[in-house]
């Protein structure tokens, strides 16, 4: 059930019941389009939400209490201003409508108590809260803002006069007469408009979905045209089923097996395989459904929200790729140019300076070809051009096929990112795919206060020799461990021509040279240089290993990038039998 | 001084707008006479107060530019407070 007129009208009957009287203590803006009123009570408090979010306008008491942002919204701070310590006077619905006035009473600048009413349409799209002095009719603020570029009906500004939503021209369910509510109902429908449809257009108060329930409940098929149904269901329907839905309420929840899945204000029929809970307030239905709800709906928008960011990515990567594979076909055609070069070359001291055009034979001799020359250069100085329009092709070609690559690879990542993100079922899922696309730059990342694991610290090993050994476990931790925490007179290992771990084997102020360095520790070390690194499945590893002091790091570079040099070799099988025992003594 | 500006750092009144207000309003006397916000005021003037409900009645003792928080109570003598402050 939608949040209809007559939802809204047993709500705001609770509503009065519970807060009349009551005094608002805290006002919070959670989301862009919802407000938590916090309202105190003799005992405890409770909140009053109230969200204009076009599909699920809604308000009601939660138990939930809801996020308050740090940096609350100017209209929030107007609304404190105006309303917090106001008392509630009464909550009244505006003539069988989508819309509630809460009249509250508040003290102004003045210290003076004046009379401020909250306005709240739950009209789909174009709901609003906004705040108004009723004395005066004028808008304090308004939740949306619009002009009449937007609206020719009304302007939501504040000091403008307000103009509440057009009416629909329908019947007040609650004091219209049977004549009326017949003449109506076939009057502006023709015979082929199911009673269900005609329903919504003669009356006010309910929405489609309540009108169906309604025709199920008088045992008409919503979907039958109104010239068939007779005197009996209309009257039926008038007489007996709209004045009790409207004159008592029985909060129901319709459950499937996943939990609650719609709730009405009245008992519908029973929709096979589902259960039927009733609930003693419509607040307390209200609030199972909307909590099940809500997880759902901000789950969704999260994964449409991504969904949309990666989109634009890869159509971004998409059509970087079109024009590279464009500018890739273009730079093939250079080949040609080098032959044209070599024939010129070749040929040069036949053709006289001056020409604009040559026809040359090929060096197959079958075939000639036209070549276009600059006049004034010689054919040599023109061979030279075309040399260097070779090069250039050439280069661009080998450039381009790397930026190709690249570009191939964050589409596939991306693609794959799409996929990932249409499986994910839990907010949690998506959070971490959101967490990945931060960490490799595809999204800006938010200044969420995220509670970061605590840095790790190298690997530590003690050689044979009772010498520590270091062993860095990413590339930020290698650039810290080498540059930073080790001594100058340090040894420095990493496996030649892999990726891998930045070895620091710790040494003695007494050892001065390189042939003091004991030889077990100096291979337990490389071994380890070996293991942690890409070649650790290869028969024979080269290791490079100079002093620390011979290790720098180029400008710019990247995490982990270094240059060394007057270095030494060793050759060491990473899978080599002391290679347990060494693992053995990591230390924390 | 101004009246509404004395109001201000005496801390009768939060802000001087607020204060500017009130007078504007017809809500202060200054010696049994309304007073406007840009009414001058001595030491020895006796303002008479409406907020809302509560009816202050105070004597000016001192004035001054810049008030610590401490100070400000003693720049009046409260005179007279309808309904009295419980």
């Amino acid at each position: 059930m939608p949040f209809d007129g007559l939802a809204i009208s047993h709500l705001v009957r609770e509503l009065n019941q519970q807060l009349a009287g009551q005094r608002i203590e805290k006002i919070y803006q959670p989301e862009k389009d919802q407000l938590t009123l916090v309202v105190r009570q003799k005992r405890g408090s409770s909140q009053l939400v109230i969200s204009i979010n076009h599909r699920w306008g809604r308000m009601y008491i939660t138990r939930e209490r809801g996020a308050n942002p740090a940096q609350p919204t100017a209209f929030c701070m107007l609304l404190r201003k105006h309303l917090e310590g106001a008392k509630i006077l009464e909550f009244v619905q505006q003539d069988f409508d989508r819309v509630v006035w809460l009249k509250v009473l508040a003290l102004n600048d003045l210290m003076e108590w004046q009379e401020k009413v909250l306005v709240c349409e739950f009209t789909g799209k174009n709901a609003n809260v906004i705040l108004i002095d009723p004395h005066k009719n004028i808008i304090v603020d308004g939740m949306k803002r619009y002009g009449h570029e937007l609206s020719s009906h009304r302007e939501v500004q504040p000091g403008v006069e307000y103009v509440p939503p057009p009416s629909q021209d329908k019947l007040n369910p609650s004091i219209c007469d049977y004549s009326m509510f017949y003449r109506s109902l076939w009057s502006d429908s023709n015979q082929s408009t199911t009673i269900s449809t005609a329903l919504f257009r003669t009356l006010k108060g309910f929405s489609p979905a309540t009108c169906r329930e309604l025709c199920n409940l008088a045992g008409v098929d919503p979907d039958s045209p109104v010239g068939e149904c007779g005197d009996y269901e209309l009257s039926n329907l008038f007489y007996n089923i709209i004045p009790a839905v409207i004159a008592e309420a029985n909060p129901t929840l319709v459950e499937g097996a996943n939990g609650p899945e719609e709730y009405f204000s009245f008992i519908p029929v029973r929709p096979e395989n589902k259960n039927l809970v009733s609930y003693d307030s419509l607040n307390l239905a209200m609030d199972t459904f909307y909590n099940l709800k809500l997880a759902q709906i901000r789950f969704e928008s999260l994964q449409a929200n991504i969904s949309r960011n990666v989109k634009t990515l890869l159509d971004k990567a998409y059509r970087k790729l079109f024009f590279q594979e464009g500018d890739l076909e273009q730079a093939k055609k250079g080949e040609i140019l080098k032959v044209y070069g070599e024939l010129l070359t070749a040929y040069g001291h036949q053709i006289p300076k001056g020409q604009s055009k040559v026809k040359l034979p090929n060096f197959d001799g079958q075939r000639e070809t036209e070549i276009e020359l600059l006049p004034h250069l010689t054919p040599h100085q023109n061979a030279q051009r075309y040399f260097k329009q070779y090069a250039k092709a050439k280069k661009t070609l080998a450039r381009l096929e790397e930026l190709i690559a690249n570009n191939r690879q964050e589409i596939r990542y991306l693609e794959s990112i799409l996929v990932a993100l249409d499986k994910a079922s839990t907010v949690g899922e998506i959070e971490e795919i959101i967490d990945e696309l931060e960490e490799q730059g595809f999204v800006k990342s938010k200044s969420r206060s995220r509670s970061r694991p605590p840095a790790s610290s190298p690997r530590r090993f003690m050689s044979t020799d009772g010498l520590t050994i270091w062993v860095g476990r990413n590339n930020r931790q290698n650039e810290t461990l080498t540059l930073k925490t080790s001594r100058k007179t340090d040894l420095w290992l990493h496996a030649q021509g892999y990726a891998g771990a930045h070895v620091i084997l710790e040494l003695p102020p007494s050892i001065n040279g390189i042939d003091e360095v004991p030889v077990s520790s100096l291979e337990e070390a490389a071994i380890l240089a070996g293991y942690f690194s890409q070649g650790k499945d290869a028969e024979k590893v080269a290791v490079d290993y100079t002093f620390r002091s011979q290790v720098k790091k180029p400008r710019g570079a990247r995490p982990g990038m270094v240059i060394y040099d007057n270095y030494w070799t060793v050759f060491i099988n990473p899978s080599d039998p002391r290679l347990p025992a060494i693992l053995q003594t990591a230390a924390d | 001084m101004r009246l509404d500006k004395y109001l201000k750092v005496s801390r009768l009144i939060k802000r001087r707008t607020v204060a500017k207000e009130f007078a504007e309003n017809e809500r202060i006397t200054v010696n049994g006479r309304v007073a406007k916000p840009s009414t001058k005021v001595n030491v020895g003037d006796i303002l008479t107060i409406h907020m809302g409900g509560r009816q202050i009645t105070v004597e000016i003792l001192e004035l001054k530019d810049n008030v610590k928080t401490g100070e400000a109570q003693s720049l009046y003598r409260v005179v007279n407070e309808e309904p009295p402050r419980d």
